[in-house]
């Protein structure tokens, strides 16, 4: 469950201070996939931030799972990030000295968990992203949409709860975003929020929800292809 | 590109106040290191140049000997030669002036002789310099000064000045007043003249001059004069071309003049890497405004143009900064450079350096070229940005990787050249050897860091966790300015481990010869604790009014004079080796043989015959059972070569005879220095106590050293050390300038990974493990330079002793693996490499993260 509470974030001060997101109050249930839309610069990104604690909010409240974000110090919000959310961004940023296993692996072995077992995790969740032969390759030697899927592979790796997509399938052609978009929706399935940024309409109709942002607000609410109906202002 | 430069790169340079910071010191420091060092080196050359001036004068050839000097009897056969005009004898030499705690130049002159070489006008003016000249060379006592020197000490006519003689302390009362010019304005205005006699029984000459003065007659062909000269005076007096004299000075000092050359431009060289990664810093950050930049029309040479006149733009205060840091830095360069020379070659005073015009526009010249020259790969590399690829965002860390295998390969081979046997035996080869080994190291660096990384990654994870792998990683990935970074360290690490070692080893080398040959428990010296070129001789009669001190057994008398053999200098011990032989014997010690028959007592007393020093039977190409044949004023001997032993008396190489037979053939029974050897169980204090009492000097102003043998033998480490002290005091410099490199690379590292920290950090890294990572960067690019500057350093003391100094010096050093100074270094490079990498770690971790930023 992810809750926003009357959330501002300004970058900067005095009167050069810019709103990214303001008064914004949203209320994400499990198991959701939320789509954000919104032209550039409407605060979507920033809303997303502040989703995944990356950001703390200038003011109102940002609760995962019952946690304030703003109440809690860097180290909890980065161990909150590595155990109950994934990350998948569009330019898919995987390690190029490590293979495709080791990527995937990353977030554990940050956690502090040993190689053996870790591996043998990202060998099991690369296979369900049918990437199961190159495990051993490192970056270069994979495809864009391969790319994607062992950083859509990295997020699960931790099985959290929430997952969280800037743009996926904005670097890769419209068959390979196609597949990328399947394996997250079977994360939905899998039980999991997914909250997906996209400027495409089209993608953005695949959510259950669809969230409109213009100027830092939330200016649509409305239920999609699959979803259920509004639930927030 | 003026407008670009104004509205572009300042801005950019002032918002990045750290780096511009970094690329101004790395100037500041390279310029101060190189106008300290061509100040001294132009002092040493000012120095030599008044030296000549002064010696040489109005002279046309000069007639030197080595030994006590040149017999004053040769005078009137010399003057009486067809083609010689004037000659005329004197003496020189530097004395000390304990009361006024200054020393100077001390002139010995023959008024009643010729006077055409005569150092000064007799009339200044209107005035009279000496008013009673025939008082004047009958007083003993009586001396001229120069004006500087007595306005500076308020001293007038009949003024006393106390100086250091042979039989101790002597007052010396003024008779005149010379003005500062010519003669009297050298050695900084510190000049004393007395009459050649006075000077010969103050100052133990006995019948012998310094030098004759000749000037040849008008027409007079003076190459045949010279040759005619040399026929007259025989083989061992020199007879040579006035000018020729400054150029075996400067031969003399030529290692000098090459260790300031080489640390001069070392230091330029670090400063210049220093610059390299500022501006490659900039470049990496700057990446997307200069695919702007070319997308809108500038050409490649333009954005090359650019980055090199913003380097040449921070390299003016730079320079600037480097021109007073250095005047302050060339004080210091300048003062040891000038000691040492005083102590080793010639009577120079110490000068306070100035910046000539001519150093100021060098380095502005050299501060512009440097930094230019350093900007231009990074602006090439800024200038080969597609413009397409950047604005669309792609990543900004480095596509290609030196090719490392191919540069090992060329490395390992340069490596190998350096051992070939043509490389021994000269200096030339020595330091080709050299260069080939730091050349070679530089071509293996990219395999040495991907080496390295392979076998400390599974070591590093397992302690330092997946934060260590990655930073170990990064460094294999930026490998083309990892080298870069790795080399400016490593040619600093190298050069304070190479200087270590082979100061280590000659340390080690002296101490262990000192203490075997050290047996006596005093050592009685005059002026200096040492007998360098300050130390002022005793009389034979002081010499044995110490043999009669109480608790005195014995005592070993020294002589050290120059002898030329075979038209090479060396130096010429006389001793009373029955003394020493026995006390040896006595107490376990004596000379190490490493030719011939070990020695005894007896052996070189009974019979005329010789002992050499390792370096001298190399120098002089003989061996045991060979003769060499010394000339005295009696004529030339043959002394049979009666072994040969490990000495480092002198560099030039010594030969060790008997006192008696030196005195005979001589005639000189001057001492300058005596080993006393204290009965047994008498009390060594309380004799050194007496020996003081005995000659006199005693008191407020002691002139007279009386050290136990112990202290001496440290007192000769701790000068060694200080005559390589600004070497050291560069070295670290250098370590400095190579270390704020460390800061510019792992600011670009963090610049250029700013996308992937931000992912590290999303997918839930830590700020302390992200700051692990680069600092873990930073160590690892220190320890790489510490492995091969360690590796290089020892490389090149090996070859230093084993081809430069045997070459120089004949001496071969048993060579001392400087494990502590290696560990010491290689531990503070690690640790401050990855102290730098703090910074930068810090930055990096207090920056806000965003997927917008990881994927930007």
């Amino acid at each position: 469950m992810i809750t926003l509470e009357n959330v501002s974030r300004r970058y900067g001060s005095g009167p050069k201070a810019v709103a990214a997101v303001h008064d914004v109050s949203l209320s994400i249930e499990p198991g959701s996939f939320v789509t954000v839309v919104g032209a550039s610069g409407s605060g979507k990104t920033t809303l997303l931030n502040l989703m995944g604690a990356l950001h703390r909010p200038t003011s109102g409240r940002v609760l995962i799972e019952d946690a304030d974000v703003g109440l809690l110090s860097e180290d909890a919000r980065s161990v909150l990030r590595r155990t109950r959310i994934g990350f998948v961004f569009q330019f898919f940023n995987l390690l190029p000295t490590l293979t495709a296993a080791e990527n995937v692996a990353l977030p554990a072995r940050l956690a502090g968990q040993s190689r053996g077992p870790t591996l043998q995790r990202a060998h099991a969740l690369l296979q369900s992203v049918g990437l199961g032969a190159r495990s051993t390759h490192r970056p270069d030697e994979l495809s864009g949409g391969e790319m994607q899927r062992v950083a859509i592979a990295r997020a699960l790796m931790m099985d959290p709860p929430i997952l969280l997509a800037d743009e996926p399938t904005g670097n890769l052609d419209s068959a390979t975003g196609a597949t990328i978009l399947e394996l997250l929706r079977g994360a939905v399935q899998a039980h999991r929020t997914v909250v997906l940024i996209t400027h495409d309409a089209a993608i953005a109709r695949r959510g259950t929800r669809i969230v409109t942002m213009a100027d830092g607000r939330v200016v649509g609410d409305e239920v999609g292809d699959t979803g259920a109906g509004p639930q927030g202002k | 590109m003026l407008s670009l430069l104004r509205e572009i790169s300042l801005r950019h340079w002032l918002r990045t106040p750290l780096r511009s910071l970094l690329v101004v010191l790395g100037i500041t420091l390279g310029i101060a290191l190189y106008v300290a060092t061509e100040a001294a080196a132009g002092s040493m050359t000012a120095a030599f140049g008044e030296f000549v001036a002064r010696v040489s004068g109005r002279a046309d050839l000069t007639i030197e000997a080595g030994g006590p000097g040149v017999p004053g009897e040769l005078l009137s056969s010399v003057a009486d030669t067809k083609g010689v005009a004037h000659a005329a004898c004197s003496v020189e030499l530097t004395a000390q002036a304990p009361e006024l705690h200054t020393s100077l130049l001390v002139m010995g002159v023959d008024f009643l002789g010729d006077l055409h070489f005569l150092p000064f006008a007799v009339q200044e003016g209107d005035r009279t310099v000496i008013q009673d000249p025939l008082a004047f060379v009958n007083d003993p006592t009586a001396l001229l000064v120069s004006r500087s020197f007595a306005t500076r000490h308020h001293l007038g006519q009949g003024g006393r000045v106390q100086l250091l003689t042979t039989d101790g302390p002597k007052d010396f009362f003024i008779r005149g007043v010379l003005e500062d010019s010519g003669a009297a304005a050298s050695f900084g205005g510190q000049v004393a003249v007395m009459f050649i006699d006075a000077a010969q029984v103050s100052f133990a000459r006995g019948m012998f001059v310094d030098r004759i003065d000749v000037a040849g007659a008008p027409g007079a062909d003076l190459d045949d004069l010279q040759a005619r000269l040399q026929k007259l005076v025989g083989g061992g007096v020199r007879v040579e071309r006035s000018a020729r004299l400054g150029t075996r000075l400067r031969s003399l000092s030529e290692p000098l003049a090459a260790a300031l050359w080489v640390s001069g431009f070392l230091a330029l060289l670090v400063g210049g890497f220093l610059v390299y990664n500022a501006v490659g810093v900039a470049v990496a950050q700057r990446r997307r405004e200069v695919g702007v930049l070319r997308a809108l029309g500038v050409t490649r040479r333009g954005t090359v143009a650019l980055f090199c006149a913003e380097a040449a733009l921070l390299a003016l205060p730079g320079t600037f900064l480097g021109l007073l840091l250095g005047q302050r830095l060339s004080i210091y360069s300048t003062a040891t450079t000038l000691d040492a020379l005083d102590r080793l070659y010639a009577s120079v005073p110490q000068a306070v350096p100035h910046l000539t015009p001519v150093l100021i526009l060098q380095s502005i010249a050299t501060g512009l070229l440097m930094a230019v020259l350093a900007a231009y790969l990074p602006a090439r590399r800024a200038a080969s940005v597609d413009p397409a690829i950047v604005i669309r965002g792609a990543a900004s860390v480095e596509a290609t990787a030196p090719p490392a295998r191919r540069l090992l390969v060329i490395g390992l081979s340069l490596m190998l050249l350096a051992w070939l046997p043509v490389m021994r035996g000269s200096r030339f080869g020595g330091a080709l050897a050299i260069t080939l080994t730091v050349l070679g190291a530089a071509f293996s660096t990219p395999a040495a860091v991907i080496g390295l990384r392979a076998l400390l990654v599974r070591p590093v994870e397992a302690l330092l966790g997946v934060p260590g792998r990655l930073g170990l990683d990064y460094v294999q990935r930026t490998l083309g300015r990892s080298t870069v970074n790795v080399l400016a360290l490593m040619v600093a690490v190298g050069m304070s481990v190479s200087v270590g070692g082979w100061l280590a080893s000659l340390e080690r080398s002296i101490t262990s010869w000192a203490a075997q040959v050290g047996v006596a428990d005093l050592a009685v010296t005059q002026g200096s604790m040492v007998m360098d070129r300050r130390h002022v001789p005793f009389s034979a009669a002081a010499a044995e009014r110490v043999e009669h001190v109480r608790g005195i057994a014995g005592i070993e008398r020294f002589r050290m004079v120059d002898q030329q053999v075979k038209g090479t200098t060396f130096r010429l011990v006389a001793t009373d080796t029955d003394t020493f032989m026995r006390e040896a014997e006595l107490r376990g010690g004596g000379w190490r043989v490493v030719e011939g028959e070990p020695l005894r007592k007896g052996d070189l007393s009974t019979h005329p015959s010789i002992v050499l020093s390792e370096n001298a039977a190399r120098l002089l190409h003989v061996k045991v059972g060979q003769s060499i044949t010394l000339t005295s004023p009696k004529g030339e001997v043959a002394f049979p070569v009666r072994a040969v032993i490990v000495d480092y008396t002198s560099e030039s190489g010594a030969g060790f005879i008997d006192r008696r037979h030196y005195a005979e053939l001589w005639g000189d029974d001057v001492v300058d220095g005596i080993f006393a050897f204290v009965a047994k169980g008498a009390d060594i204090d309380a004799a050194a106590e007496a020996i003081q009492v005995e000659l006199g000097g005693h008191g407020a102003v002691s002139t007279v050293f009386v050290t136990k043998t112990q202290a001496l033998q440290q007192h000769i480490v701790q000068t060694l050390r200080q005559t390589f002290s600004y070497s050291r005091a560069v070295e670290i410099m250098t370590l400095l300038i190579a270390l704020m490199g460390v800061v510019g690379t792992m600011a670009a590292a963090v610049i250029d990974r700013k996308r992937e920290i931000n992912m590290l950090r999303a997918i839930g890294a830590t700020p302390g493990q992200v700051a692990r990572a680069i600092i873990v960067e930073a160590g690892f690019l220190g320890f790489c330079a510490a492995v091969a500057g360690i590796a290089v350093g020892m490389i090149e003391c090996q070859i230093f002793l084993g081809t430069l100094l045997a070459a120089q010096t004949g001496w071969h050093l048993d060579f001392v693996l400087p494990v502590a100074a290696a560990a010491r270094t290689g531990a503070l490079v690690v640790a401050t490499s990855a102290l730098a990498g703090a910074f930068p770690a810090w930055r990096a971790v207090r920056s806000e993260i965003g997927a917008t930023s990881v994927d930007e």
